[in-house]
């Protein structure tokens, strides 16, 4: 359900990010690596046709997809949790999945295929997700929910440290290093055509919580009164971002704070409500992290800046920036 | 005239390359045509980081990307096997011929892969012949070390240490030294108190970057490295030697030996 | 129209909350339940508006509730629970909004019908001309006020408010109060959660007492407030008086010794 007086400036914003975001896509395939400039164009047409459609299309596809995902998911876990500051990554999905594709690392298969390699990451997704509903499925506390999700964050860490040490050599875990930083670079469409079985359901579940989510804006007890289970909602939202989120990193390696900084920026724009949020910001999830893309592709010739070190980078400011305005909020 | 005309000919024919890893890189310029070579990687031209630095600036350097692999052309893309596999299986993807090198661990190792290289472009009896001048070098090499071999420790920057089937064990024991860490396998790390416990007759010490300060390089100026016994030699070998197994990584053993004052 | 309980029973754990209890509720009844702290009304409360308690069973109209879907059970019931919550500042028009939830369909606009109910609910609470204002910037009355206009907005048969006044000035009691009966005005049944007895005696149609998890007493309100079962059930002695007609109650002193 859409408001009862929709403000014009939402229906304004939601325009501009469509339209941007339509413009940036074209873009992003006009922009190569290296020299600043398109260096398809210099061969032959079919050489330029390749790169376009094997390197470019995936690597913007892929970019709009990972980064509307993780818009997505963070205004349904903003709007479960209630507070600007959840994150996909609060969960330990991110780290799970980023265990899964160490494991498979370590193990040398990443040699033979990369898509092994997002499995892996899926299959982290998923095991995390597992124990976080044994740790705390049966409640709706999120309190509970939050520290499961930290336990998790600091085993995955953990235990992905210790991968590290044992790396087979220190190159292999040099790219475990590099690979968790997230990056879009050389993804195929089979990389596009691997997540979106999985993040497509994810997604869905997501937004058929919406109603619920803004249910709960009146509190769990209200929530229910409505006519939402707290508990149903609860797991739309987590289920869905385990499988998006989890996808997503199998594909791209962690790409922090989107997630958190969208959902925030939009909704003095949009609205506070969760079901107006959700769109929103997947659209200007994959905004953002296409145009933090192609500003890697626009940095002098050298060894490619890692996507997760740029979004962290603008993200991170952002984030304290945010708790400190929280700290005066509660203080005053 | 026919001896004149055949590298020519033979590199009209041979497929075009291009490597993206340090080490494939100078296993790339070890047997390739010249006239082969599209790219190299960009570490390749630095001298801190290659034994090969001066040959690869002749060459395009490329910083690893499928775009700019497939841009130039490259028939045969030469990589590691432990670096980029989202690269990799896009190039094969699009039809480049993409040749994956493990790390070497010893000798044979670098004889295997430079073979590995060699046929995939088409250079098999050069690497042949570059196997062929390692295996002579090594051979005059152990003929020059010491009949009874002393003990030592390599200390590498970050404070780690070598053990048994690795190059640089394999490299040391040429020149004559026994690795005291011979149970590691592998690598691991060392600690000062291991050291001073084996007390070896020798410590190598592999320097990397010395003139930046590093904390990896930190281990070099701890104290207890210095109460090491006065009798204590200490070796130093470059780094680059025991980074990636090539044939000039024995330039290692003819340091040691050098600095050993062997004839 | 009536609300039932058949031998509904709240527990917590070991603990019962609220034992077998088996009431009739009728519509344009403005039902307040009174009682210590802790003697289980809003878990009553609670368990009639469906929010899930073990072995609730509460019928309306002859059928048990929970076999009501959730949505419909939500536009029969409407709930206020005790200082309500919003999670996000939104504007008072928007809030009120929410109350039309149970009514909608998954990715549904308003309808007229929704509009129409979010208008009149926030005309019964004079509150039209903040409908544009954030929620986080008025004060604890208009506030109040905002959130019952989000419960009328559910439009439902049925109101469970939990002590909709407490915090608020006299002034606010009264006319929160005022719009709680005027709901009930129009063929509904509206039950509250009440700490002050003179606005249950001056207010209410029946008084529910709670005492330890049982209704103690059931009647009208002169019946059910007097010197007895203040003693007995609150442990006060009052200081009771007539005026215009209706029973004043201010308590008075503590009942030492007893229990």
């Amino acid at each position: 359900m859409t408001p009862g007086a929709e403000p014009v400036s939402r229906r304004l914003v939601v325009a501009l990010l469509v339209a941007a975001l339509v413009l940036i896509l074209p873009l992003s395939l006009l922009i190569g690596r290296g020299s600043g400039g398109g260096s398809f164009g210099l061969g032959s047409g079919e050489l330029a046709a390749t790169i376009l459609r094997e390197i470019r299309l995936p690597r913007t596809l892929l970019g709009a997809l990972v980064g509307g995902t993780l818009g997505l998911c963070g205004a349904g876990l903003q709007g479960l949790m209630r507070n600007p500051l959840a994150e996909p990554g609060i969960l330990g999905v991110s780290s799970g999945a980023a265990f899964g594709a160490v494991i498979v690392f370590y193990f040398g298969l990443a040699s033979s295929d990369s898509l092994l390699l997002a499995s892996g990451a899926v299959a982290g997704s998923l095991a995390a997700l597992a124990i976080l509903y044994g740790l705390a499925g049966r409640s709706v506390d999120l309190v509970r929910l939050i520290l499961a999700g930290v336990g998790i964050n600091a085993l995955a860490a953990a235990l992905t440290s210790l991968a590290l040490n044992f790396a087979p050599s220190p190159y292999a875990a040099l790219e475990i290093l590099f690979w968790m930083f997230g990056s879009l670079a050389d993804r195929s469409m089979a990389h596009v055509w691997l997540m979106l079985p999985l993040a497509v359901p994810g997604w869905l579940l997501v937004v058929a919580a919406a109603r619920g989510l803004d249910a709960l804006i009146l509190g769990e007890d209200t929530a229910v009164s409505l006519g939402f289970s707290v508990k149903r909602t609860l797991w739309l939202v987590i289920g869905g971002t385990a499988l998006a989120v989890g996808a997503a990193v199998a594909v791209t390696g962690v790409v922090a704070f989107v997630g958190l900084v969208v959902p925030h920026l939009l909704r003095p724009w949009v609205g506070y409500r969760p079901s107006q949020l959700l769109g929103p910001s997947f659209v200007a999830g994959a905004l953002i992290t296409v145009a933090a893309d192609i500003a890697i592709r626009l940095m002098p010739p050298g060894p490619e800046l890692k996507l997760g070190v740029v979004t962290a980078l603008i993200g991170a400011p952002f984030f304290l920036h945010l708790v400190l305005k929280s700290r005066g909020r509660l203080s005053s | 005239m026919a001896a004149l005309l055949v590298p020519c000919l033979a590199a009209a024919e041979l497929p075009s390359v291009a490597s993206i890893n340090l080490c494939t890189d100078q296993l790339v310029l070890t047997v390739a045509d010249p006239a082969q070579i599209l790219s190299l990687s960009w570490l390749s031209a630095d001298p801190e980081e290659s034994m090969l630095a001066p040959a690869a600036r002749e060459f395009p350097l490329n910083f690893g990307a499928a775009e700019e692999l497939i841009a130039i052309g490259a028939e045969v893309v030469v990589a590691g096997s432990e670096t980029s596999p989202f690269t990799r299986q896009l190039l094969r993807r699009l039809g480049a011929t993409v040749v994956e090198v493990q790390p070497a661990f010893s000798l044979d190792d670098i004889g295997r892969n430079l073979l590995l290289v060699g046929e995939a472009i088409g250079r098999g009896d050069e690497a042949r012949r570059a196997i062929a001048a390692m295996q002579s070098r090594a051979l005059a090499l152990s003929r020059r070390s010491a009949d009874s071999s002393r003990s030592a420790i390599v200390v590498r920057p970050g404070g780690f240490t070598i053990g048994r089937n690795t190059l640089a064990n394999e490299l040391i024991a040429l020149a004559g030294l026994d690795n005291r860490i011979a149970e590691l396998d592998r690598w691991g790390s060392l600690s000062v108190e291991t050291l001073l416990v084996q007390d070896p007759e020798v410590v190598v010490i592999t320097s990397y970057r010395t003139d930046e300060s590093s904390l990896a390089n930190s281990i070099f100026s701890h104290p207890g490295l210095a109460s090491l016994d006065q009798s204590t030699v200490r070796l130093t070998v470059d780094a680059r030697y025991f980074a990636c197994g090539t044939p000039e990584s024995l330039r290692s053993t003819e340091a040691l030996l050098e600095q050993m004052g062997a004839p | 129209m009536s609300l039932t309980t058949d031998r509904l029973e709240v527990r917590y754990g070991a603990m019962l909350a609220v034992e077998p209890t088996s009431i009739e509720l009728k519509a344009g009844e403005l039902v307040g339940l009174i009682g210590p702290n802790g003697a289980g009304k809003t878990s009553l409360l609670r368990a009639l508006a469906g929010i899930p308690v073990a072995g609730s069973q509460v019928s309306y109209r002859g059928r048990a509730l929970s076999s009501f879907g959730e949505l419909a059970r939500a536009r029969t019931i409407a709930y206020l629970p005790q200082s309500p919550q919003a999670n996000w500042p939104l504007s008072v028009r928007e809030l009120v909004a929410l109350g039309r939830l149970p009514h909608g369909r998954f990715g549904q606009r308003l309808q007229p019908a929704d509009h129409a109910a979010i208008e009149r609910a926030m005309e019964q609470t004079d509150i039209e001309l903040l409908a544009d204002r954030p929620i986080d910037q008025l004060s604890g009355g208009e506030r109040m006020r905002a959130h019952l206009a989000r419960a009328f907005a559910v439009d439902a048969p049925v109101l469970l408010v939990d002590e909709p006044v407490a915090s608020l000035d006299p002034y606010h009691q009264l006319s929160v109060m005022q719009l709680l009966g005027d709901y009930c005005g129009e063929d509904r049944l509206v039950i509250a959660v009440l700490h002050d007895l003179n606005l249950a005696l001056q207010n209410c149609s029946r008084l529910l007492l709670m005492n330890a998890g049982k209704v103690v007493v059931d009647d009208a309100p002169q019946a059910a407030i007097n010197a007895a079962t203040l003693a007995e059930h609150y442990r006060i002695r009052a200081w009771l008086a007539e005026h215009q007609g209706r029973r004043i109650a201010v308590p008075w002193e503590l009942l030492d010794g007893d229990d």
